[in-house]
This record gives structure tokens, C-alpha cells and sequence, in this order.
């Protein structure tokens, strides 16, 4: 007995038999094979006489009339048409101000970036410098022998061992501006040389701080008084607080729009077109 | 008919040319949408529904068979009709005879029968043959719709449906097949020489 593959496709071959769709080989195997197989002659017969059954069916006329109205039209033809035309021209629309708003923008020397990385920015590099500054100061104050903890063990020290620390700061500053080939006559020596030389570009790179030290007792560098002038210079309102500016972010909340009305416009089309034929 | 100008001119706004393709293509249409939905009211909302929806994505006509583009739009419609009244079933109003007994299929009388009792075999032969199609799945229906009842060769019906020649030939004798089957239930029906043939398969 043929398994149910062998007789979907000797079906197959019949019904394509009838409509003379077989390919000349597939032609000559089968013509053969009913030559002498008589069930298989008589299955081709049933076929052939539902397809003839099939074709005497009657062609049934259209009851009326279906040509369309203007109004027919109208109702149905507002309901889709405009609404795809709609969303094309929006989406393209948009992504092209969208290409040409990146573009303005890199003109202008705006950053691509949102305003929120633009901020941090300035922050991470500082934050960099002071790594590679390294907190040298803060070995220096902890140093037998300079003042500080010695004098009193609670990790403060005197008014004279702060003053002797500033001393001991200032110095380098000193002789950088007096003599800078020279060697330093007077170098502590618990103070490696190493150490020394990011001490110094620390300095040189903050000299306000310096001045503002004068007369005060500083505390790693920085005067207990003014520590809180110093916070407030980092504030983003402060005039040397680097922020994109006002129309760089109404660009980019108008990019977020346009972007928006690009990708969804695209994907309402899409959804639409698959529902269509 | 100069079928591609009257597109054109129907892609521009112009409804009469577009109601020109209508009329000429109207009739093969509707029998379609018959055979597929078995039922003549079901068949005039889908065919009716097809038109509207073929002017309204008109533009979207890519070249080739307009015959084949639109029966696509006519199964379509039938398919989403079909399964509007899967949900929410309808029944046909069937006229009823002088002495209350339904009329099963008031056409019959439209028909140029010689005699109403030759007729009436004929009808009930044709409901017996619709029966069957009718209980096929829509996609052995849709096949068997358009290359037995309408006469389209594999490649226009393989448009159609928008599947391979291979699907359509595999399709279309399992669905010969399956009509062949039903039909032995009314075999009292069926002409002496199918009859016959049909006896002798068992």
C-alpha cells in the first residue's frame, strides 16, 4: 500500500495531467505508468469527470450594477487616501528638517551630544586633571617634620605648623618665578622629587587659589573662608561653567520631534501597507 | 477596450473610465465572489466592496493582469467578509412557497431550463456541486474557484492567490479530490455516466 506522500503526488501528477501543466518527462512517466495500471486509469477518469461537473457549474451574472457614484467615492476614498498621503509627506517632511537640523547644528559648532553630556563634560575633564594632579598636598600636610599632625594628634596641627605648611607650598612657587634653571637650595627631604614636580603644575595651574591663601590657614590648599565661593563657581549658572546654550537645546527638543514624527510616520505607513493588499 | 488607458484615466479622477473596467470586469467578479461566499447576498456585499476598494488602491497597480489584480481584491474582500459573518452570523431570508415551504434557491428559476423538472435536477445538481465547494477550506475553494469554475490557467490563478505554481497544482487536485468525495453523497444526482464511474470506484 502507497504511503500518503507516493499518492499526493500521484494525485498531484493526474490533476496536472488534466490541465496538461506536466513537464514532458513527468508527461511520458505518467502516459506509461496508465498504459498499464487500470485503478490508476480509472482515478485519472473521476478527476477529469469532477472537473467537467466543476465547468458545467453556471456562470452566475452580476445582479446589478457596480460601478461607483462620485459620493460612493468620496465617503470611502476620504477615509484612507488622504490619511496615507498625510503621513508620507510628514515622516519624509520630517526627516529631512531632521538631516538638515544635524546639519545647522555641526555648522554652527554645536555638539551632536545632549545637553546633559554637554554639561558633564567640562566636569570629566577636571575631574581627569585632578586624578593625574594626584593628592600630593594631602601627603605633604601628613608629613612628620612639616607641621600638621605632630603637633597636637588629632590630624589638625597649630596655627605656626599650618603657617609653616603654607610656607612650604608657597615656595616652589618661588623659585619657579625667581629662578627657574636653578636648583632648590632648600628641598625637604622627606619630599621626593617625584612628588614635588605634579606639586608644583598644581600650582601653576591654580595660582588664584594661591593668592587667596595669603594670611589664611588653609586646609588642603584651600581656605576654609572661601570653600564655599569655590563650590559656587561650579555651578552651572556661574559665567565659566561651560552649558550648551539655549538655542542649541531648542534644536536638539526640536530634532526629538522630528525624529519622533519620522519613525512613527514610517512605522504607521508600514503597518497600513500590510493591511493593504 | 483599451484597458490601460482607461486605468490611466481612472488614476487621474476619472470615475467614468474607471466604471468602464467595472462593467467589463463586474460579472466574473461576482461569480467569483458567489462561488467562494455561497451565497448571493454575501457575494454582492463583497463584490461591491472589491470595486470601491480596487478604485481607492488603484495606485497601487503595478502593471501586469488587471483581470488577476482585481479577483485578488475580489478574494480578498470575500475573505473578509467571510470572516465578518463567522462573527456575526447572518441568515439569508429565503422566499417561501404558496404553501409555506422555503424556497431553497429562488435562482433556479432564472435559469433557461427546457423544462422546470429538468430544471429543478439541474439546480439540484448545482447546489449539490456548490454544497461541496462551499465545505472546502478557503484556500482549496479560492483554487478550485478560479481554475475550474472560472477557467484560469495556473500562472493567472498563482497571481491571483499570490502563491507558486507548485502550491496552486498541489492545492487544486487535493481540492478536486475533496469535491470528488462529497459528490458520491449525492450520487442520485449526478449525470449516468458520473454515475457510473462513480460506482465503479467503489
Amino acid at each position: 500500500m502507497k504511503n500518503e506522500r507516493e499518492r499526493i503526488k500521484e494525485l498531484n501528477m493526474l490533476s496536472a495531467y488534466l490541465d496538461n501543466a506536466l513537464k514532458a518527462k513527468e508527461l511520458k512517466e505518467l502516459e506509461s505508468r496508465l498504459e498499464q495500471d487500470l485503478v490508476l486509469r480509472q482515478k485519472l477518469e473521476n478527476l477529469r469527470q469532477t472537473k467537467v461537473l466543476l465547468s458545467r457549474l453556471n456562470r452566475v451574472s452580476a445582479p446589478r450594477n457596480y460601478t461607483l457614484t462620485p459620493d460612493m467615492v468620496k465617503v470611502h476614498g476620504h477615509k484612507t487616501r488622504p490619511m496615507f498621503l498625510t503621513l508620507r509627506l510628514a515622516s519624509s517632511f520630517a526627516a529631512i528638517l531632521l538631516v538638515a537640523l544635524f546639519g545647522v547644528q555641526a555648522l554652527l559648532g554645536g555638539s551632536i551630544l545632549p545637553t546633559g553630556m554637554l554639561a558633564e563634560a567640562p566636569m570629566m575633564e577636571s575631574a581627569r586633571e585632578v586624578s593625574n594632579a594626584s593628592p600630593e598636598p594631602l601627603i605633604l600636610w601628613a608629613e612628620p617634620g612639616l607641621g600638621g599632625a605632630v603637633t597636637d594628634g588629632y590630624g589638625g596641627g597649630s596655627a605656626e605648623s599650618m603657617a609653616e605648611d603654607r610656607v612650604i607650598v608657597e615656595e616652589p612657587v618661588q623659585e619657579e618665578e625667581i629662578a627657574p634653571e636653578e636648583q632648590p637650595v632648600e628641598q625637604p627631604e622627606s619630599l621626593p622629587e617625584a612628588e614635588q614636580a605634579p606639586q608644583e603644575s598644581l600650582e601653576a595651574e591654580n595660582p588664584p587659589m594661591n593668592k587667596d591663601l595669603e594670611g589664611a590657614s588653609p586646609i588642603l590648599g584651600i581656605n576654609p573662608d572661601q570653600s564655599g565661593e569655590v563650590l559656587q563657581r561650579s555651578e552651572p549658572g556661574s559665567p565659566d561653567h561651560k552649558t550648551a546654550p539655549d538655542w542649541l537645546k531648542v534644536i536638539q527638543w526640536i530634532q526629538v520631534g522630528l525624529a519622533v514624527i519620522a519613525v512613527g510616520g514610517g512605522v504607521t505607513l508600514w503597518i497600513l501597507r500590510k493591511k493593504t493588499i | 477596450m483599451d484597458e490601460q488607458v482607461l486605468i490611466q484615466d481612472a488614476l487621474e479622477g476619472n470615475l467614468n473610465a474607471f466604471n468602464n473596467l467595472v462593467l467589463h470586469y463586474q460579472d466574473i467578479a461576482y461569480n467569483v465572489a458567489y462561488r467562494i461566499m455561497g451565497e448571493h447576498g454575501a457575494a454582492d456585499d463583497a463584490a461591491q466592496e472589491a470595486f470601491i476598494s480596487a478604485y481607492e488602491k488603484l495606485d497601487q497597480y503595478r502593471g501586469g493582469s488587471f483581470k488577476a489584480w482585481l479577483l485578488r481584491i475580489v478574494t480578498n474582500a470575500c475573505y473578509d467578509e467571510l470572516r465578518r459573518r463567522q462573527r456575526q452570523p447572518v441568515t439569508p431570508l429565503k422566499p417561501k412557497l404558496d404553501d409555506g415551504e422555503t424556497l431553497e434557491n429562488p435562482y433556479w428559476i432564472e435559469d433557461d431550463s427546457p423544462s422546470p423538472e429538468e430544471g429543478f435536477e439541474e439546480s439540484e445538481l448545482q447546489e449539490a456541486i456548490q454544497h461541496c465547494i462551499n465545505n472546502l477550506d478557503k484556500k482549496f475553494k479560492t483554487i478550485l474557484v478560479l481554475v475550474d469554475v472560472e477557467g484560469l490557467d495556473y500562472k493567472t490563478a498563482s497571481e491571483v492567490v499570490g502563491r507558486p505554481l507548485g502550491t496552486i497544482k498541489s492545492r487544486l487536485a487535493r481540492a478536486r479530490e475533496r469535491v470528488q468525495k462529497c459528490l458520491q453523497g449525492f450520487r442520485e444526482l449526478l449525470p449516468d455516466l458520473f454515475r457510473l464511474s462513480s460506482e465503479e470506484i467503489e
